[in-house]
C-alpha cells in the first residue's frame, strides 16, 4: 500500500514522490477489469489525500516563484 | 696709441698725469679689449701660489711676450702648460706699475691642432675613467614624470627650437640659460650656467628642477673642447638632479656627455628621454581606456544573455508548475469519476455472485443467491427463475 501524505512541510522529494504515486493510481484505476469496489475506495480516498498535498505544495511553489519573478524583475 | 684711449684730449694738454694713473688708464684700455693670441710656449714657471708664468713666441718671427695665467684660470683650462706646446691665449694686456713690465693675462688656453687636442682628450678621458667617473654605477636615474626641467644652451641656432618642438606638451616648466657653447671660451659661461642651475635644483619650494638638459649641435674636436673640460665634468658629475647631455659629435664623445648620467645623439633624442614616461602614461591611459569599453560592451553583452537566460529559467518553471497544475486537475477529475460511491449515489447498484460482479444474466439459474450492494447498505436476493430483457 503507498504511504499516507504527510502533514505539514513537504520537501521536494515528496511533491516528486506524490505525483508519481497519483500517476500510479489512476493507471491501476485505468488497468481493472474487474473493479474491487473496497479497494477501488481506498484507492480513491488515498488519491484525494495525495491530490491535497499536492495542490497544497502547487500554491506554495506557485507563490515562491511568483516571489523569485518579482526579485528578479526588480533588479 | 689708438685713438679711443679714455683720456679727454681736450684736457691732455693741460692734465699731467702720474705714472700710476696713466698705466691705469691703459690697463683698463688693454682690459676692455680682449684679444686672442697664439704662440709656442718657450718658458714656464708655475708659482707655489698656482699663477702660472709663461712666455709665448712667433715660431718663426721675433715676436715675444710674456703671460700670466692666475691659478683658478689655469685650474678651470683644462691644459696642462708645456714648453714647446702651441697655444692660443684669451686675455688681455697689462702693465704691472711697479715694474712697468707688460704682460698678457690670459684667462682661457686652447691648444693648437687636431693632434694636441685628442692627446688632450685621450688623457683626460683616461684619467676620469680611471676614477669611475664614467662608470654606469654611478649615473643616477632619470624620475618618471620630470616636470621641471633646467637647460643650458645657446639661445642662437635651432638646438633649443628642435628641443623644444620635440619635447611633447606635457606641461613642463622649463629654465633655460644661454651659454655660450663654441671652444674653449665656452668653459666658463658654462660654468657659470652650471652653478647658477644647480641652485635651481636646490630650491626647496616644490619648484626645483628634476633633470638638466646640456644641448649643443654637432662639432669638431675644437669645437665642442669646452665639453671635455675637466671643470666643467666634475661639475657635472656633482650635480644634484640627473644631467642629460644632447651634445652632437663627430667621433669622439665629449667626456661631458661621458660623465652625464644620460648621452643622446642629439637635442631632439634628449627631448624624446623626458617625454618618454609621459608618453608611455598617455598610451596606457588609451590602453586602458579601450579595455574599459571593451569591458563596458561585454557586460553589456553578458547582462543580456543573462537576463535571456533568467527569462527562459522563468518560462520553463512557470511551464512545469502549469502542467503540474493541469495534472492534479486531471487526476481529481479522473479520480472522481473512478469513485464507486459515486455511481452509487446515482442510484446503481452492485450485484455479486459468490462474491464475484455479475455483469452477464445469462449465466444465472434459478434460485441463485446475489448480494445486492447499494450506496447505503446491502440485501440478499434470490434469482426467481424470470428474465426481464
Amino acid at each position: 500500500m503507498a504511504a499516507k501524505a504527510k502533514k505539514g512541510k513537504e520537501t521536494a522529494g515528496d511533491f516528486k514522490k506524490h505525483l508519481e504515486e497519483i500517476a500510479s493510481i489512476l493507471e491501476w484505476f485505468d488497468s481493472q477489469e474487474e473493479l474491487d469496489v473496497e479497494k477501488a475506495l481506498e484507492k480513491v480516498k488515498q488519491a484525494a489525500e495525495l491530490i491535497k498535498a499536492s495542490k497544497k505544495r502547487l500554491g506554495e511553489l506557485e507563490n515562491e516563484f511568483e516571489e523569485i519573478k518579482a526579485d528578479i524583475e526588480k533588479e | 696709441m689708438p685713438s679711443d684711449l679714455t683720456i679727454d684730449y681736450s684736457e691732455s694738454g693741460e692734465k699731467v698725469f702720474t705714472v700710476a694713473e696713466y698705466i691705469e688708464i691703459l690697463n683698463t684700455f688693454f682690459k676692455a679689449r680682449t684679444v686672442r693670441i697664439a704662440g709656442e710656449i718657450c718658458e714656464l714657471k708655475r708659482a707655489a701660489s698656482g699663477h702660472v708664468y709663461f712666455t709665448i713666441k712667433d715660431k718663426d718671427a721675433p715676436g715675444v711676450i710674456d703671460c700670466i695665467m692666475w691659478s683658478r684660470n689655469y685650474q678651470l683650462c683644462g691644459v696642462t702648460l708645456e714648453v714647446g706646446m702651441e697655444v692660443i691665449l684669451g686675455g688681455h694686456a697689462n702693465i704691472y706699475p711697479p715694474s712697468g713690465r707688460l704682460s698678457f693675462v690670459a684667462d682661457t688656453v686652447e691648444l693648437v691642432g687636431e693632434g694636441a687636442l685628442k692627446k688632450a682628450y685621450e688623457e683626460l678621458r683616461k684619467k676620469l675613467e680611471a676614477e669611475g667617473v664614467f662608470a654606469p654605477e654611478r649615473k643616477r636615474v632619470l624620475p618618471d614624470y620630470v616636470s621641471h626641467i633646467g637647460i643650458i644652451t645657446s639661445m642662437k641656432g635651432a638646438v633649443i627650437h628642435d628641443f623644444q618642438n620635440n619635447l611633447g606638451k606635457f606641461g613642463f616648466t622649463l629654465r633655460v640659460l644661454d651659454s655660450r657653447v663654441e671652444g674653449q671660451q665656452a668653459v666658463k659661461p658654462l660654468l657659470a650656467a652650471l652653478r647658477r642651475m644647480r641652485k635651481e635644483a636646490e630650491r626647496k619650494d616644490g619648484s626645483a628642477i628634476e633633470a638638466l638638459v646640456i644641448i649643443r649641435g654637432g662639432g669638431s674636436l675644437e669645437s665642442l673642447q669646452a665639453f671635455n673640460n675637466e671643470a666643467l665634468v666634475r661639475e657635472v658629475v656633482e650635480f644634484p638632479v640627473p644631467v642629460i647631455a644632447g651634445i652632437g659629435h663627430d667621433q669622439d664623445v665629449p667626456l661631458m656627455a661621458l660623465a652625464a648620467d644620460y648621452m643622446t645623439s642629439t637635442p631632439t633624442a634628449a627631448a624624446h628621454l623626458l617625454g618618454r614616461s609621459w608618453e608611455e602614461a598617455r598610451m596606457k591611459i588609451e590602453q586602458f581606456s579601450r579595455i574599459h569599453i571593451r569591458v563596458g560592451e561585454e557586460l553589456r553583452r553578458i547582462r543580456a544573455d543573462l537576463a535571456a537566460a533568467i527569462a527562459s529559467v522563468l518560462d520553463h518553471a512557470e511551464d512545469g508548475l502549469a502542467g503540474v497544475k493541469e495534472r492534479l486537475k486531471y487526476a481529481e477529475q479522473s479520480i472522481k469519476l473512478n469513485n464507486p460511491e459515486r455511481q452509487l449515489k446515482l442510484g446503481y447498484a452492485i450485484a455479486r455472485k459468490d462474491g464475484k460482479i455479475v455483469r452477464d444474466a445469462a449465466p444465472l439459474r434459478h434460485g441463485d443467491a446475489l448480494d445486492i450492494q447499494f450506496a447505503e447498505g446491502a440485501v440478499r436476493s434470490r434469482v426467481d427463475g424470470s428474465t426481464l430483457l
